[in-house]
């Protein structure tokens, strides 16, 4: 991933945080946060994270059901996307795109 | 409990987006835990779902109490009271009503604790503000202290907006689920829009009149005239099921719509109803949209600069308007009346002496000197610090005013002299132990027209007239009605 791409992912990402902020976010929507009960796994919470860049703290906090609202989804995808071209992912996720390559499924079942 | 940066800058701002500095933030789980961070810390910042626009939660070097770890509810079914700690939210509390066939009926976002912190009222105004349904409170005063205040002096805690302690639990009358109902009542007449409303009032069974200006009912895809939502706790309104909930969800996140359309400020006056009209007139010639609540009589003006802000405002002071929904926080701390202030500033002093709790909302303290007045002692401050906490720490809020007359017996002179301030003193003092006048019963009518209204006898027909928005080909309205009966 060039510069110039993570730049402009991050550019959007916070675009698209400030947006939110000001519009509507439905905490209570949010299954990991009824669950968690903390501010840092409130969708704004997470949002405010996202804001300054810990994008890495937040990657295990959201399941992505737009429980919150549908505007917060996509910077949380932008994320990940940025997570995934930096070499940051999880090793399960690696293994499954492997096998997807080899096998054309996620558990690497040879048919 | 230290925690990671990247958790504490959650903390630092609340739904207001004002930026403030957590230096810690703790969890308590029980009520001894509360006492003893109170106990052992300065400067505190109690906080729940952190949905106030005002900035009440904003933390300044402070340490936030995170109140949502305590959670427990509990219902009894004999007295129809739930206890339920601070920490729940409203949300939480009606799903599980609901299901046993109940419901606390103020429909907000926040916590328990939040909400009576910041006496909010309900979206359906005929239910009136939290406070109207507190039987009792559980509360840790800045001292550490478990008080226990019942209804009548919930007024102590209630709308002081944590500047006097942490709530920790509510116990808080519920009523039988009710299936509500809506219909819509549009005109381009401003006239004929408060006939109507004025009529209205007089109906039993409503419990939202939900105003909105032309402008406003286009964003909301209405036709561009003048709306009233009008929502029944009974089958009564002509849009039900589904249909309502959509209809309740667009009106409780009203405001966004007016954020994304760049309408970044509103007010929150609350007006005699008298007033409404004129106000609601002005707004029309500055061009400046709105929504109303009719029953609590809050109207909500939206603002794109800060000129039109400035006019308004104005226009609020002259018709002698309150701060109806949003609470002061930090932002409207400079809109707190003088007399207002002395009121917080001794109910503070009384259960936060040591201003440790949410400093610098509401109103400013800067030191105890703050509060010295002609009939304070020269050891005032050895008698508040050196009495012992047996004294203080009572089961009832009875207990808590005996006390307080013991305090002043021993500490404080009594003068016998009339004077100007002596006056003023106990002029408050009765505003302390009597009602919030800025609160409305449920079943009271502040409308001081309904008296003239009771002479017009309510049109049957008319009510029926009230249809629900298919269409600008379906709806009628008492103009066109009239035009019909002329020809």
């Amino acid at each position: 991933m060039t510069k110039t791409e993570e730049h402009n992912l991050k550019e959007e990402i916070r675009e698209e945080i400030k947006k939110s902020l000001r519009n509507d976010i439905d905490n209570e929507g949010c299954a990991v946060f009824r669950v968690a009960r903390k501010d840092h796994y409130s969708p704004r919470g997470k949002a405010i994270i996202l804001d300054n860049e810990y994008y890495e703290k937040i990657l295990y906090k959201c399941n992505l059901c737009k429980g919150c609202g549908d505007e917060l989804c996509s910077s949380f995808q932008k994320a990940r996307q940025v997570m995934v071209l930096k070499g940051n992912e999880m090793n399960a996720n690696k293994i499954m795109i492997e096998n997807l390559r080899k096998s054309g499924n996620v558990y690497g079942i040879q048919e | 409990m230290k925690n990671e940066n990247h958790d504490l800058i959650c903390y630092n701002t609340d739904r207001s987006l004002m930026s403030g500095i957590a230096t810690m933030v703790v969890f308590p789980s029980s009520i001894n835990e509360v006492k003893d961070i109170i106990f052992n810390s300065q400067n505190l910042v109690p906080r729940g779902l952190g949905e106030n626009i005002v900035g009440a939660c904003v933390p300044n070097n402070s340490v936030v109490v995170d109140m949502k770890k305590m959670n427990k509810i509990n219902f009894d079914f004999k007295t129809k009271l739930v206890q339920v700690d601070a920490g729940v939210t409203i949300k939480e509390l009606n799903e599980k009503l609901k299901s046993i066939g109940y419901e606390l009926p103020i429909i907000v976002d926040g916590t328990i604790g939040g909400g009576i912190a910041m006496n909010v009222p309900s979206l359906f105004g005929g239910y009136a503000n939290i406070k109207e349904w507190i039987e009792e409170i559980e509360f840790v005063n800045g001292r550490g202290e478990l008080v226990k205040f019942s209804r009548s002096d919930v007024g102590e805690i209630c709308g002081f907006e944590g500047t006097t302690g942490i709530i920790v639990s509510a116990k808080l009358n519920v009523i039988s689920y009710q299936e509500k109902s809506a219909s819509i009542f549009q005109s381009n007449d401003i006239e004929e829009i408060f006939l109507i409303i004025k009529r209205l009032k007089l109906e039993k069974g409503i419990v939202m009149m939900r105003l909105y200006s032309p402008y406003f009912s286009n964003l909301l895809g209405f036709p561009r005239k003048y709306h009233i939502v009008i929502v029944f706790n009974n089958s009564s309104g002509k849009i039900k099921g589904e249909a309502f909930d959509l209809l309740i969800r667009k009106v409780r996140k009203d405001h966004y719509l007016m954020y994304k359309n760049g309408y970044s400020e509103t007010e929150d006056p609350k007006l005699l109803f008298e007033k409404i009209k004129d106000f609601v007139i002005f707004l029309n010639k500055m061009a400046v949209p709105y929504s109303g609540d009719l029953n609590l009589g809050i109207i909500f003006p939206y603002f794109k600069n800060e000129i039109q802000k400035q006019e308004v405002i104005k226009m609020i002071g002259r018709l002698n308007g309150k701060p109806g929904k949003y609470g002061i926080g930090i932002k409207r701390k400079n809109r707190v009346e003088d007399l207002q202030k002395k009121i917080i500033k001794r109910v503070k002093m009384r259960h936060d002496p040591f201003l440790k709790m949410n400093v610098g909302k509401l109103i400013d303290m800067d030191s105890f000197e703050d509060f010295k007045d002609k009939n304070v002692g020269k050891n005032d401050n050895e008698g508040l610090g050196n009495v012992k906490s047996d004294n203080y720490v009572v089961s009832s809020a009875k207990g808590i005013v005996n006390s307080q007359r013991l305090l002043d017996t021993n500490d404080r002179p009594m003068n016998s002299q009339k004077t100007p301030e002596k006056d003023l003193d106990s002029f408050i003092q009765k505003m302390e132990q009597g009602e919030d006048s800025g609160n409305v019963k449920i079943g009271d009518n502040l409308d001081r027209s309904i008296s003239r209204a009771e002479e017009i006898p309510v049109d049957r027909k008319l009510m029926d007239k009230i249809l629900f928005n298919k269409g600008p080909e379906d709806n009628e309205n008492i103009g066109d009605k009239n035009e019909d009966n002329k020809n």
